[in-house]
């Protein structure tokens, strides 16, 4: 009984590792597809009403979409706290701060935090424009990521699941 | 200037959009509610305006950066929101105060696109000033509702004389439309005025004169329509749209009295236009602002 359960258990570890490892490829893509959505409304609301960042911000963070919503829920914090900092340093420090928690990956990232030079500091036109910029790069980190997940998602789990398997074989 | 004083709300208010460490410096001061201005050169220590003049604090010379993050936190980290007033050098913060920048300007085919290179900022305090009320009152709303323009040099508080009058008219009853392209009249907050401007009140907030002259007249059938600031021909084309069409126009312009409006190409084609009946001119003795009323009708204006 007791070499039954053990055998669950160890099987049960190897598959949850790399079903994990999928679902981490799966988050990165969700939250690639939910920031090119954030600046698409970014965009929209620069060159259409001329709204203050501010402002972007707290609708972002009232998004049904949870990654939005922790990333510019943070980011609304962070300005509401008016410690002094520049906007470039806050906004470069809430993707930092909330990467792991959306599942965001480190290319996307990086691509994102680019835009701290520049977001709010350029009339609307410039600022589309970089944000277009930013969204073009952006997309094809997202696809890239899906690649990754179309490939070697499946392969995690296969691997998780087979390697479970063998372990309770060799250990039985 | 003494430490450690009341604070003042609206002063408190305006300083807010300076670093914090500096904002922190400065709502030290005493004699906040007698602040008309802060102003902060590159290279100087701040200094702040009251009615009896300009005097330096004893804090550490501001910096560029400084300058740079004031406009920033200023323009709420969008210059895209702000772009046009940038682009007249000054941003209205919220509450009405409005922020004047100098510095080197940016141009694009002759026209000023903003300032960069900031080298001083002039941050004026906007307050509701009620005790104007008991000079004025008098001459608002007695008989049929008058045109009048405001006039007096920079800073002495038209404005806020406008901004009470609507409030006046409105209290009594009469719609008002206030143009307000600055923001510096009502400063809407999510809609509502933060200055008091009566119950029958409607605001066009950032909109040009002209533009809203039209709209205004046509959708709100104001008895009065107040507007802040003539100082191009299409403000004077906007009182010129509001002319003798049963409405009475409320304004201000830069002139230290009628005779003074009457030396400006701008102000007399403004004066031809027959709207105006009065003229209430501010000036300031012994650092106290004086109220005196000058009729315009029949007032020639030689060349």
């Amino acid at each position: 009984m007791l070499k039954l359960m053990g055998s669950v258990m160890i099987f049960g570890a190897c598959a949850a590792l790399g079903l994990s490892a999928r679902q981490g490829l799966r988050r990165r893509v969700a939250a690639a597809d939910a920031m090119l959505l954030a600046l698409q409304l970014m965009s929209g609301e620069i060159s259409g009403r001329r709204t203050p960042v501010p402002e972007i911000v707290g609708q972002l963070a009232e998004s049904e979409n949870a990654a939005i919503r922790t990333l510019f829920g943070h980011l609304r914090r962070r300005l509401r706290e008016e410690n002094g900092l520049s906007f470039g340093y806050l906004w470069r420090a809430s993707l930092r701060d909330c990467r792991d928690q959306i599942g965001l990956g480190q290319p996307e990232c990086e691509i994102l935090s680019e835009a701290a030079a520049w977001l709010g500091r350029y009339d609307a036109a410039e600022q589309v424009a970089g944000l277009e910029q930013i969204a073009r790069r952006l997309a094809a980190a997202r696809d890239t990521a899906a690649g990754e997940l179309q490939n070697k998602g499946n392969l995690y789990r296969t691997c998780g699941i087979a390697l479970g398997i063998l372990v309770v074989l060799v250990l039985i | 200037m003494q430490m450690e004083g009341k604070q003042d709300r609206a002063y408190m208010q305006a300083i807010a959009c300076l670093p914090p460490p500096r904002a922190a410096e400065l709502a030290l001061l005493d004699g906040q509610q007698q602040i008309e201005e802060v102003r902060l050169r590159v290279g100087w220590p701040p200094s702040v305006r009251t009615a009896s003049g300009e005097q330096q604090t004893v804090f550490a010379p501001v910096t560029a950066q400084e300058l740079r993050e004031t406009l920033s936190r200023a323009t709420r980290y969008s210059v895209h929101s702000y772009a046009e007033s940038l682009r007249h050098g000054f941003v209205t913060l919220g509450g009405g105060h409005r922020l004047g920048l100098c510095g080197t300007v940016a141009e694009e085919s002759g026209q000023v696109i903003g300032v960069r290179g900031l080298s001083s900022v002039n941050l004026r305090v906007a307050r509701q000033i009620t005790e104007v009320d008991e000079v004025i009152r008098p001459w608002i709303g007695a008989g049929a509702m008058q045109s009048v323009l405001v006039l007096s040099p920079p800073g002495f508080g038209k404005t806020t004389l406008l901004r009470e009058w609507v409030r006046l008219v409105s209290e009594a009853g009469h719609p008002v439309a206030v143009a307000d392209e600055r923001g510096e009249i009502a400063a809407l907050l999510d809609g509502a005025p933060q200055f008091a401007l009566g119950r029958c009140t409607d605001v066009l907030e950032n909109c040009a004169k002209k533009q809203a002259a039209f709209m205004l007249l046509k959708t709100m059938s104001p008895e009065l329509i107040a507007f802040d600031e003539i100082t191009a021909p299409e403000d004077v084309e906007a009182v010129s749209l509001c002319a003798h069409c049963g409405t009475a126009v409320l304004a201000s312009a830069h002139a230290a009295d009628v005779d003074d409006l009457c030396r400006r190409p701008l102000y007399r084609a403004l004066l031809e236009l027959h709207v105006f009946e009065r003229a209430v001119v501010i000036t300031r003795e012994n650092g106290k602002r004086c109220y005196r009323i000058q009729e315009l009708e029949g007032k020639p204006c030689s060349n």
